[in-house]
């Protein structure tokens, strides 16, 4: 019964950056992430999942966690690329990222700049406890 | 001794010209200027503040020298001293300036602002810059915050309406600014390489060449045909990707399923090949100073041939399938019309001009590329509408398929990497600027080196100046083309985090 | 009515062509050859030793920091590999390490599959970066 509880799977990918044409690459039909339900949607309020990658400075950080605290609960977070999870490539100096570390809990990690499509299904699938066979 | 060589090897009527205009500008400014001199494809004009004014004037009302097109500024730090370079551009006459002003230490933020309100007289486009980062959000009738579009996503806009359309719009581009001053001081010269691809990732072979390129010519060195085969083939093979992910992305805000899955598709083709070359798919690190990182075999040689006419039949396919259908076609004409007179004003280039209706590509003006000697047309658009903009990236990529096939019946034997000492190269030391034609314009280096290494880079995309033109093309339209309207303009967020 | 049988054509085509899609889990894209993965100490394939002395070459070349070195030295004055740390988080990948190694002694795996759900486990120690990367390839 467990497929009819666990129907749909919405992520909203925030900010700019070079990793987020990989996400949006898994949309088109030669990957199909569609297949296991997973939804890209552009409301906080409908989100499950939060994907975080690119660059941010001050602004952008606030306005994402603003966006993470609209979201409904459960609610988790995705970091994808080495900009989120080490440090700002181009602004090397700023503590922003790791401040923004400290302040929410994130969930998967993604190494890759940017990581390959797959990748980020492999992610997906194993958020989702798809056995990979 | 060297500069004689130097001019010999790279003598063309370009140079000359340029060296003329440079000797007719000195002899008429004379006392208002401290040199002037040629850096690549520009020339460099060292001014004082007091005396801008005036070299403006007489700039852009002097009949010989028509300098009517405002490109870009920005802020450049080299040791101590803070300069700003502005980018004018005359199209009549078919050359551009670079004005260097010191300012300052104390008074950075003064000098700036009177420097933009006085080249405000001259130029429209700089309204841009006088109220950029102060949002009039307390009076607009709209406010639309950055979307998960690709190239849509930098940005804020704020917009005033009139029932249904726009009467005014405001971009702000706050949230991009996210780089630090001297991020390549430290920087050893092959780690540069690998980072520039991030300044337009759509297409990111171009920076890694227009660096590559500049140092070369500061290096003086001839890079072997054969690299030179392998670049242009690169190249071509990015335009291509780009262009057809701008289609996916206009067919995402139209709705259009079926053209979005089957150009999407046909991405992941030409990102295939590119990968069987670099190794990667977004940020090759492929290009090096003397020539390329590795050599193409002719397995990747056969594949290209096998998937060429899969690509030209695919391509064609997915034009008509848009413009077999009329509404969609209703929907793009008459969208966010960019007329000829503004489009020179405000500086823009790349496929966005030419869909007005003006023939200028920088592959057939410049002869250090190979391009000469191949055979392909520029398409051009009447209107400059939305219409006019898919379609000239339409044939832009068939004429690109025609490119490659010509490459590959003629590759040439021979070396694909001249060996230089790479961690230690001595540069003329001199200042460069240097222009390569990207899929969304003229992409710009401007870097000043000596001896051993670079002192100062400067990095200035085409998107910038087709987000400022989208300030004044939005209004008069309707609020539901607003999306449609700016993903047309092919903005790459790159380019807009690096000005 | 000629457009209807065109149309019935191209549909009768469609049922018996291969789907486009790679059912993802199951098959797999071949990754073409050159492609750059994680990083992968080569070992030498008589002696079964790790062909890398821990010169250190990599880590000053890395811009991110991200490889640790150390060296020790054996009797007879031999110098052997100690300790060989890789911080995946930080890598881009850029492949300038591997370029410049001048025992050739490393080089880029195809493997691609990364994702941790704790950030400790990026980090990979010496025995997992000997490891040939599982399926090197699979085909389609
Ligand atoms: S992690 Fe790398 S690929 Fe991703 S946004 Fe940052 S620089 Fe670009
Ligand atoms: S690939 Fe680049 S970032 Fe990664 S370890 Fe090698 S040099 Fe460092």
């Amino acid at each position: 019964m467990s497929f009819l509880i666990k129907s749909n799977f919405n992520i909203l990918v925030t900010g700019f950056g070079c990793c987020k044409q990989e996400i949006f690459a898994t949309q088109c039909s030669l990957y199909d992430i569609q297949r296991f339900g997973v939804n890209f949607v552009s409301v906080p309020e409908d989100a499950d999942i939060l994907v975080v990658q690119g660059f941010y400075n001050k602004k952008g950080i606030i306005r994402i966690l603003n966006i993470y605290d609209r979201m409904k609960n459960p609610k988790g977070i995705i970091a994808v690329g080495s900009c989120v999870l080490n440090e700002n490539l181009f602004n090397p100096g700023s503590e922003l990222v790791s401040q923004f570390r400290n302040r929410v809990i994130i969930n998967m990690h993604i190494p890759g700049c940017p990581p390959r499509p797959e990748a980020f299904i492999y992610a997906i699938l194993k958020f989702l406890g798809i056995s990979m066979q | 001794m060297a500069d004689n060589i130097y001019n010999k090897i790279y003598s063309s009527s370009r140079t000359v010209f340029l060296e003329e205009i440079g000797e007719k500008l000195k002899s008429i400014l004379k006392d208002k200027i401290e040199y002037i001199r040629r850096a690549g494809l520009d020339l460099l004009i060292l001014v004082s503040k007091n005396n801008l004014y005036q070299v403006i004037k007489e700039l852009k009302d002097n009949p010989d020298f028509k300098v009517n097109s405002f490109q870009s500024i920005a802020a450049l730090t080299n040791g101590k001293k803070i300069y700003l370079i502005i980018n004018l551009k005359s199209f009549d006459n078919d050359f551009s300036v670079l004005l260097k002003i010191e300012i300052s230490q104390r008074e950075i933020e003064g000098d700036y602002r009177e420097i933009i309100e006085m080249l405000a007289k001259f130029y429209r486009a700089v309204k841009f810059y006088k109220h950029s980062g102060r949002l009039i959000s307390d009076r607009c009738d709209i406010k639309i915050l950055p979307r998960s579009i690709e190239g849509l996503d930098c940005f804020d806009l704020d917009i005033l309406v009139d029932n249904d359309l726009i009467r005014e719009a405001y971009v702000s581009i706050e949230i991009a600014r996210i780089i630090g001053d001297d991020y390549y001081k430290d920087l050893k010269l092959y780690n540069l390489i690998a980072y520039i691809s991030r300044f337009d990732w759509k297409a990111g072979i171009f920076p890694e060449v227009c660096l590559c390129e500049a140092l070369e010519e500061l290096l003086q060195l001839k890079v072997t045909e054969r690299a030179q085969h392998i670049r242009m083939l690169l190249c071509e093979l990015y335009r291509i990707s780009n262009h057809i992910y701008f289609i996916s992305n206009i067919c995402n805000i139209l709705q259009h399923d079926i053209a979005y899955n089957l150009s999407l598709l046909e991405r992941e083709r030409v990102l295939r090949i590119i990968e069987s070359i670099t190794g990667s798919r977004i940020v090759p690190n492929f290009i090096r100073i003397g020539g390329v990182k590795k050599d193409i075999s002719e397995e990747i040689m056969v594949s290209i041939r096998k998937s060429l006419p899969v690509l030209f039949r695919n391509i064609r396919r997915i034009e008509k399938i848009m413009t077999g259908d009329f509404l969609l076609i209703e929907r793009l004409r008459g969208a966010g019309i960019i007329s000829k007179e503004i489009a020179l004003e405000y500086g823009v280039s790349g496929p966005n001009l030419r869909a007005s209706g003006i023939r200028h590509d920088l592959r057939k003006v410049k002869d250090s590329f190979l391009y000469k000697d191949l055979s392909f047309t520029i398409p051009v658009g009447k209107s400059g509408d939305c219409l006019d903009r898919i379609s000239v990236r339409f044939n832009e990529m068939l004429q690109s398929l025609r490119i490659i096939n010509q490459i590959i019946n003629k590759f040439p034997e021979g070396d694909f990497i001249k060996k230089i000492n790479v961690s230690h190269p001595e540069f003329k030391s001199s200042e460069i600027s240097y222009g390569i034609e990207c899929p969304h314009g003229l992409f710009k280096i401007y870097l000043e080196a000596d001896k051993n290494n670079i002192n100062s880079l400067l990095v200035k995309g085409p998107s910038f100046n087709s987000l400022i033109l989208s300030e004044e093309i939005l209004a008069g339209n309707k609020i539901e083309d607003v999306d449609l309207i700016l993903a047309s303009l092919d903005i790459s967020p790159g380019e807009i985090i690096s000005s | 009515m000629l457009r209807l049988i065109k149309n019935f054509f191209i549909v009768f085509g469609n049922i018996f062509r291969k789907p486009h899609t790679i059912i993802y889990p199951r098959e797999r894209i071949i990754i073409p050859d050159g492609s750059r993965g994680v990083l992968h100490l080569k070992v030498d394939p008589d002696s079964l030793e790790i062909i890398c002395k821990g010169c250190g070459l990599c880590k000053i070349i890395c811009s991110q920091g991200c490889i640790t070195v150390q060296k020790r030295a054996e009797d007879k004055g031999r110098e052997v590999l100690d300790e060989f740390c890789l911080d995946l988080s930080k890598c881009i990948f850029c492949g300038n390490c591997v370029e410049f190694c001048k025992m050739n002694a490393i080089d880029m795996s195809y493997k691609y599959q990364l994702a941790e759900f704790d950030k400790k486990n990026l980090k990979l120690e010496k025995t997992e970066l000997v490891k040939p990367s599982g399926t090197i390839r699979d085909f389609w």
